[in-house]
């Protein structure tokens, strides 16, 4: 009876010790992304909801731009919601903004300081947006050098080149009478090239009398990147200037030796060459004129 | 601003564009550079006794002179012939007999050929085949049948030589029979 008695105050007292365990809460601490935002969505829709308030308490009107301007009915003070404020277009202007049409004088200003060779050339693009102005480029190129201190005159007829490429206006949304542009191309030219007059002096075996190399057919391909900036002189003529990389691509390789002239191209050697262009901008309807979107309808008031 | 910048950098690239000749670095005619073996040892050697001269030169002037120390010598070609020979004299008191000249002949073909703006333009030969007497020279290589303005040693003139350890400088200067 006492072992009894003994047990069941044991038992109780096991009984006493674990059921409060077992009765309290477990609480995991959460941190996620969503508690770490809930006091900006918090805040976010409090000032949406001031915003709906002061916009129900007052009456508006548009400026002349189309802007809305809300006047508190009760302080009378006059404001904007600049979450109503028109989002500034991607595009200020319109897909087709103008055809460009241009000439390349750098080739006969050089050739009139003395330059053997080069040619002229020109090329038509389409402004697209003031941002995008795919281009295509046709010139014609020569070459008569007899260089200083060599035993050869080179001669290259004239023969024609073209050009397919891009330019890229860095100042897209801005006044397009001034651009700032890197473009892509495209070169190609199929030409002739002869080497005349060549003499040697006497060697060992005495003197050998001069010969020619006769002319070989050419063609050769390569790519050009370039920088370039243009600004408008009066009406719709501009000026523009730059400067190019370009590297051969493909070439054909005559018996006789390398082309030294590569019309559109330039000498071999040289990988830089420059650009002056006058160019003649002819614009679509409306297509230089920066496009403003109205303002969106007046969202209704949250009761 | 922006602008302004820009046309600085296309401005500095303009002038840099002007300063791109590195002008000719190699020769300025095709002429085949020969070079001296030891056929024994297989490696070069300079000769100072050696007279070199075209056959059919005008005036049979001299290409090489006994007495210039010589490892290596540029053969010109006769860009207006299609076969050019050079016999190779012996001066060493104990070599020194025509009997023992040897002859070194060419045939080729030439073409004109504009090496670039800076090089010019010249002859380049394509050796079709080519012969020697074997008194001193041992043997001939040609290590490239296109002679360009390249200025590389493109044929190489193996000559038999004594033992380095027993030679006698008086007698051939290293070359032997």
């Amino acid at each position: 009876m006492r072992r009894s008695l003994l047990l069941a105050i044991l038992a109780m007292l096991v009984i006493g010790a674990v059921v409060p365990v077992l009765g309290q809460r477990r609480i995991t601490p959460v941190n996620n992304a969503a508690t770490r935002t809930q006091s900006q969505n918090d805040a976010a829709g409090d000032s949406a909801r001031a915003l709906e308030r002061r916009r129900a308490r007052s009456t508006h009107y548009h400026d002349d731009n189309g802007n809305i301007v809300f006047i508190d009915t009760v302080t009378g003070v006059e404001w904007r919601d600049s979450t109503l404020l028109p989002k500034a277009p991607p595009m200020k202007y319109p897909l087709l903004s103008a055809i460009n049409i241009g000439v390349n004088v750098w080739d006969p200003a050089m050739r009139a300081f003395g330059q053997k060779y080069g040619g002229a050339d020109a090329f038509v693009n389409v402004s697209l947006h003031n941002r995008y102005m795919p281009t295509f480029e046709f010139g014609m190129g020569t070459a008569n050098d007899t260089p200083d201190e060599q035993n050869y005159t080179y001669k290259s007829p004239l023969a024609p080149y073209f050009k397919l490429g891009c330019d890229y206006n860095f100042l897209y949304n801005s006044n397009p009478d001034y651009q700032f542009y890197a473009g892509v191309r495209y070169g190609f030219s199929a030409f002739k090239f002869s080497v005349e007059d060549i003499t040697q002096a006497p060697d060992y075996w005495g003197s050998q009398p001069p010969f020619s190399i006769p002319s070989a057919s050419v063609t050769a391909g390569w790519f050009e990147i370039g920088l370039g900036l243009r600004v408008k002189i009066a009406g719709n003529i501009s000026a523009g200037w730059g400067v190019k990389y370009h590297s051969i691509l493909h070439r054909s390789h005559p018996a006789t030796g390398d082309a030294w002239y590569i019309p559109g191209y330039g000498t071999e050697g040289s990988s830089l060459s420059c650009s002056f262009n006058i160019v003649y901008t002819l614009p679509f309807p409306g297509g230089l004129t920066p496009i403003i979107r109205k303002t969106d309808p007046l969202p209704e008031a949250a009761d | 601003m922006c602008i302004v910048h820009c046309a600085l950098c296309i401005g500095v690239a303009v002038a840099l564009s002007s300063c791109n000749t590195q002008g000719c670095t190699d020769n300025r005619s095709a002429i085949p550079l020969a070079e001296f073996y030891s056929y024994s040892a297989n490696q070069a050697i300079t000769l100072d006794s050696v007279q070199i001269h075209g056959i059919g030169a005008p005036g049979d002037s001299l290409l090489i002179g006994a007495g210039e120390r010589v490892s290596q010598v540029y053969l010109p070609m006769r860009s207006d012939f299609t076969s050019t020979a050079w016999c190779l004299s012996y001066r060493w008191k104990a070599l020194d007999y025509d009997a023992l000249n040897d002859t070194l002949t060419f045939n080729y073909t030439s073409e004109p050929w504009f090496a670039g703006s800076e090089c010019g333009a010249m002859y380049r030969y394509h050796i079709d085949s080519f012969s020697y007497t074997r008194h001193l020279i041992d043997s001939v290589a040609v290590m490239d049948s296109l002679i360009t303005n390249v200025d590389k040693a493109q044929i190489r003139v193996y000559f038999r030589t004594a033992d380095p350890d027993t030679t006698d400088q008086t007698r051939g200067g290293g070359l032997s029979l």
